[in-house]
């Protein structure tokens, strides 16, 4: 009987033994999994900053307005731009499906120095954020005239 | 004898306790291993639906473009709900989804492929709304009964169809007639066509008749209507994309639900243009009273002409059958902005 006591003792110290390293196993899978999941959520988030920017870039509620004849990229028309912020701020469900938590502001570097602030959406508490700017032309249609800014967006998680 | 018994009881009992335990030990592995499959099936949706969401946004950009997508072989669902404006697309089985409440993606409801291919066309009415995306691939064919609608060559479809004779199966993956004026033969596929076989799901139609769009899909050996009949919204444009996202789209509901996320950007650049055009106006007399671009605008004209576009816009959102005889409105817009091109000095409409 104390044999067999004993025999069953071993068995049970055994697997006991072998759970504990399969739990070893999975812990530093699980932590590996983890980090790799981390990664990926930047990853991800970097990719998102980068399509919200080039839609912000692409939208036609700042685009310069073109005729037949000439097509202008990489353009911002400040008129516009002027009602295009007002039109965010009214239909703000409607861009917040596009941009999610973000700031959008358009910046003029030369001649003149004003700021837009296009759209504007912060998030309560804020994790990551990354700011694209996309260098872009002005164009005022009054005075026919260009100038030199840029197009920040500022996206946040 | 005791013994002999007390023997036979300790084997048979550790062999017991052997099963048991090797039993719980192989299910316990066997459990790791399905909860990983899972795990990275839905990886591996994810990942894909990452990647076709960058591509999208990208196509979607890019106007009058086409290309193919390579994807690892599975089957895609797309989906637009037209009462609730809920729109996604997904990996058919996988739980994971991305949703596209703004973007207009006129597909079949349902594309199982390892090669998507992806048209982008403009919508001008007048001036560009949105850029649509097309998708389809190269297992769906399309018969278009008419010489004058061509799809870009990277499709697969044949056009000037005439007879039911032309149509062919070769274990395509969907089937789809374009019809232009009536159904051929009322709809009624001839006796002993090859259509007949194919399974209804896989065979659809669409039918341009006038201002109207109307969806079919097949029933045993004819098309039947989906739903109500859809307004054709027109285009300023040679190239009515709204025309061909029916062509693509094969489920009426959806069809509706995207042309409305381009019916929402009409009625926001509306109110844009038309106060665009106030203000550049107020500037031009601020700097000069006398000034002759100020004089060209009208404004009543124009502003007029815009807010009718934004409430054509609206009532559209609201029920898309009230999008008839909308087209007016835009060529006056159109007619205004070609007087203001013509004098080179003054600044564009749009």
């Amino acid at each position: 009987m104390k044999r067999a006591q004993v025999k069953m003792g071993e068995t049970i110290a055994i697997l006991f033994i072998f759970f504990v390293l399969i739990l070893f196993g999975l812990i530093f899978y699980f932590q590996f999994q983890k980090s790799s999941f981390e990664r990926q959520k930047v990853e991800l988030f970097s990719e998102q900053s980068i399509s919200k920017s080039l839609v912000a870039s692409f939208l036609p509620e700042l685009i310069c307005s073109r005729n037949v004849a000439a097509t202008v990229k990489n353009c911002i028309d400040l008129k516009k731009l002027e009602f295009a912020s007002e039109e965010m701020k009214d239909n703000r469900e409607y861009y917040f499906d596009i941009f999610g938590f973000a700031v959008i502001t358009v910046e003029e570097i030369y001649p003149g120095n004003g700021t837009w602030v296009l759209y504007n959406q912060t998030p309560p508490e804020i994790t990551r954020e990354i700011n694209t700017p996309i260098p872009v032309s002005l164009f005022n249609p009054v005075e026919n005239t260009y100038s030199f800014g840029a197009l920040n967006v500022e996206v946040y998680t | 004898m005791k013994r002999k018994k007390k023997g036979q009881l300790e084997i048979g009992f550790n062999w017991i306790y052997i099963l048991i335990a090797g039993a719980v030990i192989l299910m316990f592995f066997v459990g790791i291993v399905i909860k990983q499959k899972v795990v990275s099936e839905q990886k591996l949706s994810a990942e894909v639906l990452r990647s076709i969401e960058g591509i999208f946004t990208g196509a979607g950009l890019s106007e009058k473009t086409t290309g193919p997508v390579d994807i690892p072989e599975l089957t895609m669902r797309f989906v637009c709900d037209d009462e609730t404006g809920y729109s996604d697309y997904s990996v058919e089985g996988s739980g994971v989804r991305a949703e596209t409440p703004w973007q207009p993606i006129f597909s079949p409801t349902k594309i199982k492929t390892k090669k998507l291919l992806t048209w982008t066309l403009e919508w001008k009415f007048p001036f560009q709304v949105s850029n649509y995306l097309f998708l389809s691939s190269p297992e769906i064919k399309y018969y278009i009964f008419s010489d004058e609608y061509l799809l870009p060559n990277l499709f697969n479809f044949e056009y000037n169809v005439i007879t039911y004779d032309q149509v062919k199966y070769t274990d395509e993956e969907q089937i789809r007639l374009v019809f232009f004026g009536d159904l051929l033969n009322n709809g009624v596929l001839p006796f002993d066509h090859v259509l007949r076989d194919v399974p209804d799901e896989k065979v659809t139609a669409v039918l341009f008749r006038g201002e109207g769009v109307v969806f079919y899909e097949k029933q045993d050996d004819s098309f039947v209507q989906l739903g109500e009949e859809v307004p054709l919204i027109p285009s300023t444009m040679d190239e009515n994309a709204n025309l061909y996202a029916a062509i693509f789209s094969t489920d009426p509901d959806a069809y509706a639900c995207n042309l409305k996320k381009g019916l929402k950007r009409l009625e926001i650049l509306s109110k844009i243009y038309g106060k665009r055009i106030k203000a550049i106006q107020d500037d031009y007399f601020l700097i000069d009273s006398l000034s002759a671009c100020a004089f060209m605008i009208d404004e009543d004209l124009f502003y007029g002409a815009s807010l009718s576009l934004e409430d054509i816009a609206q009532r559209c959102q609201e029920d898309i059958t009230n999008c008839v005889n909308i087209k007016g409105t835009a060529d006056e817009i159109e007619g205004i902005s070609s007087n203001f091109i013509a004098n080179t000095a003054c600044p564009v409409i749009y």
